[in-house]
């Protein structure tokens, strides 16, 4: 999967270049770009989109705008016509949407359920305001959610699935900043994920909905540790979290290998994500200080954490294996280095010593094989993260040193000993691959 | 179902009969969250008892909810000798008594009192024999002004109109007071 397939807008506008410049035909033009799920045609939707996306904004501003109004004219207008106005209005915006939908114009159709649905959340809120609601105030913006979710999942509209999701999370941080356990918040994130997966090409909701189900996660382990009454974070959430990212890893890698285009891009994107966030994890934990604060609550949950690493690095082995080196050895390396360093951490007096160090290696190989892998498959973007992850290693290291002046030393020799090796090896293999080659020849 | 459709697709979906009644149905239950809202909110003014609570403004806001005044009543915190035993958000029933010009906490229940005036709330939280409660009354919305000046005139102490309907919900009303903010 190369990165090309992020590029494919800018491929397509080259390739309308080449076939009015007569270098391809229209229908190479066509086959090249049916490769990454592009059209020659597909340009004519530009400028309505931009339409389409000052229409949805202005829709929002307009809504912000009714709140702001009803709020300031409190007491002037009696209770009943408040209420009777805003829900008029709700219908109004909505029943004009579903008039649009029926006589054809779907993106005025869109914009007017997505204002419907604006119009929908400020009837809420502007309702609990006028009866002095003050019950439990994330359930109305769950309720405004929840009332997106079926219009979400049959109109397909990315705007109408991004406020959903938005309402969705605001809802989870304010519920949780109440200290209730938002049960139900799958429900939109899976929503989403379906819309994505099988109705609308949308990396960003796909992305968005996998992170935020780690997090949901997160809190329902918390959650369940609490006895189910209230948040009890844990040391093994770690574990645990970094297991499931192992997951996702092989999951990337499954999407990767399918035909589908979309989903091929989806693979690359929480691939991409994946790299950028194991990067900054690593350099989190390559901190001694780290591991001194992390503790694991008991010998059980430690054995299931570790179970989970493994577990983890098993299901993304086998869900790579079939794409290649580079995808598959990842999974078993992080899954080892990961168990090896919470066990050394729970067992072992200089633990902590151990899983920094074993962190910091951990990093330098990722660099290497990263620089590597762009080279070998000329990707700019491998090969640059790699040598960032090896800068911002010799750099944190260089100011935070693990062992004092000599072991701070000694790693940063043992790190230049295997950097070396690993260039004289590839040069070696180089020379005989293409000494291999010419005798073939 | 197609994979990943485009608008062709897209058209043939939105002139199903599927998405028309599905459509409906949805522009209904949001039309539906809306009324019982409203309906949830003026049953007890309509159909409950007019009590008086002593309540205190404070910390006017307006985050997500626009200006309120939050209100801490006389029956938000209740000593118990089995506060312990009440779990965290579970329900309870507070019966209230009249005593002089406002009423007065009597007794908390779990279980829904079978006489006398009672209103109905949830733990929020517990510290040694006293118990945290919400009503869903803590909150009266106001011009940011008035909020403001609810705040500093009855920083002592106020009076509010509570409807109690039978099942225990309970709704604020308004400042029974003389002030400027009322």
């Amino acid at each position: 999967m190369r990165l090309i397939q992020l590029l494919k807008k800018e491929l397509a506008h080259e390739a309308r270049e080449w076939v009015d410049e007569s270098i391809i035909t229209h229908e190479q033009g066509q086959a090249i770009l049916a490769k990454y799920g592009e059209s020659l045609d597909n340009d004519a939707n530009k400028t309505s989109f931009g339409y389409y996306l000052l229409m949805a904004l202005g829709s929002l501003f307009i809504g912000l705008a009714l709140i702001l109004i009803i709020s300031h004219n409190w007491d002037e207008i009696p209770s009943l016509v408040k209420t009777g106005v805003l829900i008029l209005l709700t219908a109004t915006t909505n029943l004009i949407g579903l008039r649009l939908y029926l006589t054809n114009r779907y993106q005025a159709a869109n914009i007017w359920v997505f204002f419907g649905a604006i119009s929908y959340g400020a009837s809420i809120m502007l309702i609990a305001q006028i009866y002095h609601l003050g019950e439990h105030y994330p359930d109305g913006i769950y309720w405004w959610a929840l009332g997106v979710l079926p219009l979400v999942l049959l109109t397909r509209s990315r705007l109408l699935s991004l406020l959903m999701l938005a309402l969705a999370t605001i809802w989870l941080c304010v519920e949780v900043g109440e200290a209730f356990f938002p049960s139900s918040y799958p429900v939109f994130l899976l929503s989403a994920l379906f819309l994505a997966l099988y109705c609308r090409s949308t990396p960003t909701i796909f992305v968005f909905s996998l992170f935020a189900l780690l997090v949901w996660l997160n809190l329902a382990l918390a959650w369940l540790m609490g006895s189910g009454i209230h948040y009890e974070p844990f040391g093994d959430l770690l574990p645990f979290s970094l297991a499931l990212g192992l997951v996702f890893n092989g999951l990337a890698w499954a999407l990767m290998r399918t035909s589908n285009p979309t989903w091929r891009e989806y693979g690359l994107v929480l691939h991409l994500w994946l790299l950028r966030v194991s990067v900054v994890t690593l350099l989190i934990l390559s901190f001694e200080g780290i591991w001194h604060e992390y503790s694991s609550e008991s010998d059980m949950s430690l054995v299931l954490s570790i179970a989970a690493l493994i577990t983890g690095g098993v299901i993304s082995w086998s869900l790579s294996a079939r794409n290649s080196r580079y995808a598959s050895m990842p999974a078993v390396l992080f899954s080892l280095c990961f168990s090896i360093c919470f066990i050394a951490q729970a067992y072992f007096s200089s633990g902590d010593m151990i899983a920094a160090v074993t962190i910091n290696f951990l990093l330098l190989v990722l660099g290497i094989s990263l620089i590597r892998r762009g080279i070998e498959q000329d990707e700019t973007q491998y090969f640059y993260t790699g040598v960032v992850a090896l800068l911002a290693t010799a750099f944190v290291r260089y100011f935070d040193l693990i062992g004092d002046y000599l072991g701070g030393a000694l790693l940063f020799l043992i790190a230049a000993s295997i950097m070396m090796l690993a260039a004289r090896y590839w040069r070696l293999r180089g020379q005989t691959e293409l000494g291999g080659r010419t005798d073939e020849a | 179902m197609k994979l990943n459709s485009g608008l062709v697709q897209d058209t043939n979906w939105y002139q199903s009969h599927t998405f028309k009644i599905g459509l409906i149905v949805a522009i209904t239950l949001q039309l539906s969250v809306l009324v019982v809202e409203y309906l949830g909110s003026v049953w007890p003014i309509w159909t409950g008892t007019p009590i008086i609570l002593k309540t205190q403004p404070y910390d006017p806001r307006s985050l997500f909810r626009g200006n309120f005044v939050r209100l801490s009543y006389e029956i938000s915190q209740v000593e118990s000798d089995n506060a312990s035993e009440y779990k965290l958000g579970s329900v309870v029933y507070v019966s209230v008594k009249e005593e002089l010009n406002h009423w007065r906490f009597q007794s908390i229940s779990k279980l829904k009192p079978v006489t006398g005036l009672f209103i109905r709330g949830r733990v929020r939280a517990n510290y040694g024999n006293s118990l945290s409660i919400e009503y869903g009354i803590e909150a009266f919305f106001m011009p940011k002004e008035k909020a403001l000046l609810a705040q500093e005139t009855l920083r002592e102490g106020a009076l509010m109109r509570i409807f109690v309907s039978g099942n225990g919900k309970a709704r604020a009303q308004e400042f029974v007071c003389q002030g400027d903010a009322c």
